[in-house]
């Protein structure tokens, strides 16, 4: 090939590149952009399907996100939404860089953002309680104690609302009634205590007396055992501290009470799998035939909801109950999804708007169920989600929601993992309960000194 | 009097003088050739862009952000050093350094001696060795988290595939694997090294048989010659000709080893469970700036790996791969 015509194909096709990395700039645009009003509202909505589909489990149908802006749309025909969907995803592509990266360069309005509170320190949010001092509308739809602990440290207000739960995520206590019955043990009370676990756990570790087969009374997630450690610290009286009113955390993880809880998990670990530690989920067999685990705590039961509503005969052999509650009532990690306004958001007034439709309106959380299964917040929610009140413990993982501990404000800081890492040393026998009280204390008071 | 020009018909006008004509030709030549180049560097000018955009900008990125904290407001303050000198008190920051130093070296420990022979072997398969070749590369390809997602099956301790292989032979106090963070080799560091092995094991193997297979013939006939058996000839031969082999694959395979985040992040999760073994420190960068969204503390970690791995390369080089360099020039 002669070397002026190469040159003229290639540049042609460096031309042709250029502009086709140049894209139209369109973006997903849906709907009738002529009947809206004012520049389009972008909303980072992470971990729901693209397209309809069927549950490879269940067989029930999965609306895609359209379906959501669909609902949108016919309920705010004059506001142009558009989400932009993204998969939870793992590690450098997942969501959490994605986030960083799309608040940096001003993306979107609105984000599904599960470190809310850390954005709102930096002063990346906006402070709702402003746009609900202004809306005479405003609904409280999600209930006093749930917006009470939604609120966080901010750099203009010690107590902000940087967030409305969408959805929800629950921690509950599942027991495989089946077991129960195997080894005559009293079935779990609906709200059990750490003395009624511990008596039931030791009592169905060993051989099954029916089947033979090897079964285990306690279980925990280790990856993730820092949420369960907290759920009984708070119920034997402990308290992880405070923030004061510049923001600054107060930690104490060594504390009587909190030895009193780490001696007691790593007693329970003992009537778990060993193989827990390295476990990010619910056992082996969990909603089969061969679960060989009785007492199963942080049940998360929102991805398995689905599962007990299409069989029956599930949801009568693995019982749920409330998780472990604290004098104050309260028990079990705050697994909400917050939904938050960018502080660089140029059209707030729509931007509310589409973000109480989003948090709070019984389409949308029937979607969030229906999508994903994640619980709806907002109360009534009993009407939207027929099938899980109709569940024999409809009731209880509809409450765990609104009973759930206040946010952590640490839980995506040194702290927490301050904590996970020695907690495993200690399940591990690395170290005694003290010593990784000790050493969590000290990695946490070097974090809490850069404040 | 008139001087013609050699060639130039009577009658026939007097070209240019030579000493114009030269020039001319010279510039006219200069021009197109800076046409020609032009163009070429007009193809060289997007990845360039690119490079720049995408590497070289958020390096230096980097390396101001290293220097500066974040206050209350998203805002930006000079600290100078200060990052660096909180990183220095950190014990996590250590003990991440320390198991990415120590995943590192287990790897290589294990990969390139098995390579080595497997790829010795390999060289000497008649038939089939296409297949073999495939086989071993296979897990090159396919992705870390996948392989991760798979190798969490593996080493499950209660109803893993390796510990059900080890009950078949009777052993009966199976390893924790994954769910033990003892420094021992069933711990979890032994585990994520045998993963790495499994998985980069196929591609060291084919560099080494590229390095096997250009080794000149004569060597080997020489050998046979002075009477060497296989074990002699591929200890006396084999293993010095592939001298630059193993320099390329213990620096590439160093700086793959120290950068390795996604199957540890998949398999350890943010805290590098159990209790920080499996933290290495690209992901303890991961989890300050995604997780805690410490950028700053971040950025300085990722200078300190940046420095690391410039040391890491000068003294691979003067110590491993100057003498070739000497020997080319």
């Amino acid at each position: 090939m002669p070397p002026t015509l190469l040159r003229t194909l290639l540049a042609g096709l460096l031309v042709v590149t250029v502009a086709a990395c140049g894209g139209s700039g369109a973006g997903n645009k849906s709907g009738d952009a002529a009947a809206k009003s004012g520049p389009p509202i972008k909303v980072l909505m992470i971990g729901y399907p693209d397209e309809d589909g069927i549950d490879a489990v269940t067989g029930a149908k999965t609306p895609g996100i359209k379906q959501l802006q669909a609902a949108f749309d016919k309920a705010n025909p004059t506001i142009d939404m558009q989400i932009v969907s993204i998969p939870w995803g793992e590690g450098a592509t997942g969501y959490a860089p994605k986030t960083e990266a799309m608040m940096k360069a001003n993306e979107a309005c609105l984000y599904e953002m599960p470190a809310a509170p850390s954005y709102g320190k930096r002063g990346m949010l906006v402070n709702l309680d402003t746009l609900i001092a202004k809306d005479p509308a405003f609904k409280n739809v999600w209930g006093d104690a749930a917006l009470e602990s939604a609120r966080s440290w901010g750099p203009d207000n010690p107590k902000s609302l940087f967030y409305l739960p969408n959805n929800t995520g629950i921690r509950v206590i599942h027991w495989d009634s089946k077991l129960f019955q195997d080894w005559g043990v009293e079935p779990l009370s609906a709200k059990p205590t750490i003395e009624e676990i511990e008596t039931k756990a030791a009592k169905m570790t060993g051989k099954n007396p029916v089947t033979g087969e090897d079964n285990y009374g306690y279980w925990y997630q280790g990856k993730y055992a820092v949420w369960q450690f907290m759920s009984i610290a708070h119920a034997m009286g402990a308290s992880w501290g405070s923030v004061t009113a510049d923001g600054k955390l107060q930690i104490n993880w060594d504390t009587p009470e909190f030895l009193r809880a780490m001696e007691w998990f790593v007693k329970m670990s003992k009537y778990a799998p060993k193989g827990a530690l390295a476990a990010e989920g619910m056992p082996q067999g969990f909603l089969t035939d061969k679960n060989v685990v009785g007492i199963i705590p942080e049940g998360e039961s929102g991805y398995f909801v689905s599962q007990l509503i299409a069989q029956p005969s599930l949801a009568t052999r693995f019982r749920t109950t409330y998780n472990l509650k604290g004098p104050d009532g309260l028990g079990g990690l705050n697994s909400s999804s917050p939904m938050a306004m960018a502080a660089s958001c140029p059209n707030k007034d729509q931007a509310w708007t589409v973000l109480k439709w989003l948090a709070g309106s019984p389409e949308a959380e029937g979607y969030y169920f229906d999508s994903i299964g994640r619980l709806p917040v907002i109360e009534g929610s009993e009407k939207i989600v027929t099938k899980i009140a109709n569940l024999p413990d409809g009731a209880a993982i509809l409450d765990q929601a609104r009973t759930s501990d206040a946010v952590y404000p640490w839980a995506a800081d040194q702290p927490r993992f301050a904590l996970q890492a020695q907690l495993e040393a200690a399940i591990a026998g690395k170290v005694t309960p003290k010593q990784a009280l000790e050493q969590a204390q000290k990695e946490t008071n070097d974090w809490l000194s850069k404040q | 009097m008139t001087i013609l020009e050699p060639n130039r018909p009577a009658g026939a006008r007097p070209s240019a003088p030579a000493r114009r004509r030269y020039p001319r030709s010279q510039k006219a030549s200069t021009h197109r050739g800076v046409r020609r180049a032009a163009v070429w560097y007009l193809f060289v000018l997007p990845p360039f862009a690119l490079l720049v955009l995408f590497v070289a900008l958020p390096t230096a990125q980097t390396f101001v952000q290293s220097v500066y904290e974040e206050t209350g407001r998203g805002e930006q303050r000079f600290v100078g050093l200060k990052q660096f000198a909180e990183l220095g008190d950190t014990g996590v920051f250590w003990d991440a350094l320390l198991n990415t130093i120590l995943l590192g070296v287990a790897f290589l420990a294990l990969v390139i001696p098995l390579a080595a022979v497997l790829a010795t072997m390999l060289n000497h398969v008649r038939r089939g060795a296409t297949a073999l070749k495939v086989i071993y590369f296979l897990p090159q390809l396919t992705s870390s988290v996948a392989v991760a997602l798979i190798f969490l099956y593996v080493f499950q301790p209660d109803w893993g595939l390796l510990n059900g292989f080890l009950h078949v032979l009777g052993v009966e106090d199976t390893p924790l694997w994954l769910a033990d963070p003892s420094y021992g080799p069933t711990g979890s560091r032994a585990a994520v090294t045998l993963l790495a092995v499994w998985t980069g094991l196929g591609y060291f193997i084919l560099v080494f048989l590229a390095g096997i297979q250009s080794i000149p013939v004569e060597l080997y006939e020489s050998a046979a010659v002075d009477g060497g058996n296989p074990l002699q000839v591929w200890w006396y031969v084999t293993l010095p000709s592939l001298r630059p082999t193993f320099v390329f694959l213990l620096m590439t395979g160093a700086f793959d080893a120290m950068a390795r985040f996604s199957d540890l992040w998949t398999l350890g999760g943010p805290s590098g469970s159990p209790a920080r073994t499996l933290q290495s420190i690209v992901m303890l960068m991961y989890q300050v700036g995604f997780v805690s969204h410490d950028v700053n503390q971040a950025a300085a970690i990722a200078v300190v790996f940046f420095a690391i791995m410039l040391v890491l390369t000068v003294v691979a080089y003067r110590a491993l791969l100057s003498r070739e360099f000497k020997a080319r020039s």
